[in-house]
Order: structure tokens, then C-alpha cells, then sequence
């Protein structure tokens, strides 16, 4: 699953969970220009993906993948 | 002897700066009590001043903290709280984090604390055997009641004074035993509850038990690039003007809808009736930000996902209670079992 608010999930169990961005706007970030924004709700999905493929004993958080694109970005916005 | 110091905190909404508008509202101080704090210095009586406020919008809370939680912290400081009063937030979830977030750091760093919540609330679930939390109802007619029941806790905590068990006390099982001398031997308690149960008559059972489903991870899947995958969101996210009149708030029931050749989701043609967040985002700039489909086609036709359900299922995760999540959970799984389906990206917010 994909949350904003990971402590949640995982404290309920579940075994999977994708951080997502803001509880408004969880796959993507709209002070991000478009293309980086969808750049970003690419990589949680890619994220979401990943997690399927990763054995895990019990809850465990996945961040989606960082890029220094956005980073400059958001420091911008 | 000086009063006691008491700081409370309040959302954006029991401090009057607004509803959900105002959720990501900076954290601020002020002097004295702000609303539902005039009921908690009422309650508190003359040994104990709300010195100070703390308002702060719900997303701040919880989603800044590395700015939240540095301002909560000095401003317990600055008025040299002698304890913490958080809330109450009752079902809103949040408020709830927010609250038992700001107990815990507290708490943390030797600030007595505690708050009052539903037991269901994720404030609860998350930190509710770390911190000193008192149940209520949904419904904030019960303030006056809950505020009784932590100002008495809380002039306590600020004494130094030792609670008593929970059952006195009116705050939530932490997990803690202590050891005490009982009248009889625990053979003898276990067979006259016994006899009270084959009699019908009330007993208190001396295990507590309240967990939340253990759900074992389901083994990984090498590869998702020839596989079936379906999309579930909590977001409220609908067709415009909502045809199946989902819920805002404490939903029972899911919909589904058709995403067949669908690329992504269009403002105006979908809509969330999410009635626990600001939905501008999603209504007015990105319905897809509740459920990616547009990254989701991408990455279907990149290979990386196989094929995509044909129809997403939508409820709204705002207030629900824990039971109509595991039927609506029960009920989603139990279809997409039947129609073979490999994987679900659950978006929850």
C-alpha cells in the first residue's frame, strides 16, 4: 500500500507499505513541475512494485527512490 | 504553593483557526486556554493554570515534524510545563497522531502527558501503549466528561503521583503490570468466575486482550511484468457527482469502477469525497494523486506491470471504523481471489 503516514500501517501490520507524499496528495507532489511530479508518482509506483518483490518477515516501509531533480525542486518550491 | 502548569494542545479547528483549510497551519503558542481549554481549566479547579496553547493544523502535525516537534518541545520549555493535556481528538485521525506524537515526545523529555481519544483512532493504535490515553465516544457533546477525566489524570502526572490501575483511573490498558496482594489465589478467582459466567452473572476477566489482525506477508512475486494487478484507494476518489453517494466520512461500503482503457484520471470527470482532507489537490490539480493510474498505464506499458484490473474499488478511509475495514477488506480480497488476480496497490489516505 501506498501512505503518507507509514507509522500507521506498519503499526497495524501491514506488511508492505510505500511512502507516499502528503495525505492531500499521496502518489505525487504538485509543487513540482509537471514532469518532475510525475517523475515522482513513477518512482512510488516503481516503489510499490519493488515491495511486491521483496520478501519481508513483517511490516516494512519502502521509500521510493530519490533523485537530486527533485531535491533542488523542492528546496525551490 | 504555585499552581501547576498545565500546557494544552489543540487542532485548527478547537483552536478556532479554521476547518480543513487550515490543516497545514504552522504550529503556534498562545497565552493561557483556547477553546475546549476553558472546559479543561474548568475541570482543573484552582490547583492548576493552562498556561499555554498549542495550535497546530493536523497535516503540520504529523507530516512536519521535523518542524512540529522542535516547536511543540520549546514551547513546553518556555512555560515550563509541569504536564501535557492533548486533545481531546476523539475519532478525528490526525488530531489523534498529532496528540499522542506530542505526548510521546513529552514524555520523552520528562513532560508528563496524556490524551483522550476513541480506542480505534490511529493516534491510539500507533503510540496507545506508550502514552497515557483516555477512551471516549465519536462525539465531542462528551468533552466536558473526558476533559473530568484528564484533568484528574493529568493533576496527578503534574504531582508526581503514581496512577492507579486503569479501571480506577479511566485510561487505556498500557500492557504494564504491577504486582499487588489479592483477598484470594488466582485458582480461587479463575472457578468464581466460572461459576459467575454458568450463572450469568457479570465478571470482570483479569486478561485483556485487544490486538489487530496478524496478516503473515504473502511470499513476493519475482516479477510483475506478466501479471495481473488491481488498484484500491481509500481516498474517496469517484466518478464526478458520485453516482453510488459514497460516504465522506465513516464509510461501510466500496464501489467499483470501470478503468478499462482508461490512461488516467481526469479533473472533472472524477472526483474525492474525502471528508477528512482538503480534496483541492486531488479535485482541482490531480485525481490520480489518490489513485496513480496515469503512472500506472506508464509502467504497464513499460512491461513492468502485466495488466491491470478492470475495474479499481474506491471507499473513503476517513473515520472508519475498524470493522467495516476488515469486511470491506475481506470482501475486495475475496473478489480479486476469484478473478486471479496477482497483486493490489492499495493508495490510503
Amino acid at each position: 500500500m501506498m501512505s503518507a503516514l507509514p507509522m500507521i500501517p506498519l503499526a497495524v501490520g501491514a506488511n508492505r507499505v510505500v511512502r507516499g507524499v502528503r495525505v492531500e496528495h499521496v502518489c505525487g507532489d504538485p509543487g513540482l513541475s509537471t514532469e518532475l511530479d510525475r517523475a515522482l508518482s513513477h518512482r512510488i509506483i516503481e516503489a510499490a512494485i519493488r515491495a511486491i518483490q521483496t520478501p519481508v518477515d513483517g511490516p516494512t516501509e519502502f521509500i521510493p527512490a530519490d533523485t537530486a531533480a527533485d531535491k533542488e525542486a523542492a528546496s525551490v518550491s | 504553593m504555585a499552581k501547576l502548569r498545565v500546557i494544552h494542545y489543540v487542532n485548527q479547528f478547537f483552536g478556532g483557526l479554521g476547518g480543513e483549510e487550515e490543516a497545514n497551519a504552522p504550529l503556534q503558542v498562545r497565552e493561557g486556554p483556547v477553546g475546549p481549554g476553558r472546559a479543561l481549566q474548568q475541570a482543573l479547579g484552582d490547583d492548576a493554570e493552562v498556561v499555554a496553547t498549542i495550535i497546530a493544523g493536523d497535516n503540520f502535525f504529523v507530516e512536519e515534524t521535523e518542524k512540529s516537534h522542535p516547536a511543540a518541545l520549546e514551547a513546553l520549555k518556555t512555560h515550563s510545563a509541569d504536564v501535557v493535556v492533548a486533545g481531546p481528538a476523539f475519532d478525528a485521525g490526525r488530531y489523534g497522531v498529532a496528540c499522542a506524537q506530542l505526548c510521546d515526545l513529552a514524555q520523552q523529555n520528562g513532560v508528563p502527558a496524556v490524551t483522550a481519544m476513541v480506542a480505534d483512532n490511529a493516534g491510539a493504535i500507533t503510540y496507545g501503549s506508550g502514552i497515557i490515553l483516555v477512551p471516549t465516544g465519536n462525539s465531542p457533546t462528551e468533552m466536558a466528561a473526558v476533559m473530568a477525566t484528564l484533568s484528574r489524570i493529568a493533576l496527578k502526572l503534574a504531582r508526581g503521583e503514581e496512577l492507579g490501575p486503569v479501571s480506577e483511573e479511566g485510561y487505556m490498558p498500557r500492557g504494564l503490570r504491577k504486582p499487588m496482594v489479592r483477598e484470594r489465589t488466582g485458582a480461587q478467582r479463575a472457578v468464581n468466575m466460572f461459576e459467575a459466567r454458568l450463572q450469568g452473572e457479570p465478571f470482570t476477566s483479569e486478561v485483556f486482550i485487544r490486538n489487530y489482525d496478524e496478516v503473515a506477508a504473502p511470499p513476493p512475486l519475482p516479477t510483475l511484468s506478466d501479471k495481473l494487478v488491481a488498484l484500491v484507494t481509500s481516498g474517496g476518489m469517484v466518478p464526478l457527482d458520485n453516482p453510488d453517494a459514497l460516504g465522506s466520512a465513516r464509510a461501510e461500503e466500496f464501489f467499483r469502477y470501470d478503468i478499462e482503457g482508461v490512461s488516467e484520471l481526469q479533473v472533472g470527470e472524477w472526483e474525492s469525497v474525502h471528508g477528512g482532507f482538503n480534496t483541492r489537490w486531488l479535485n482541482t490539480h490531480d485525481p490520480n494523486y489518490a489513485l496513480p493510474l496515469r503512472a500506472i498505464r506508464e509502467l504497464e506499458a513499460e512491461g513492468a506491470l502485466g495488466s491491470i484490473y478492470p475495474t479499481y474499488f474506491a471507499t473513503t478511509g476517513n473515520q472508519t471504523a475498524v470493522k467495516s475495514a476488515q469486511s470491506m477488506g475481506r470482501q475486495i480480497a475475496a473478489e480479486l481471489k476469484e478473478h486471479a488476480v496477482d497483486a493490489a496497490f492499495l493508495v490510503a489516505t
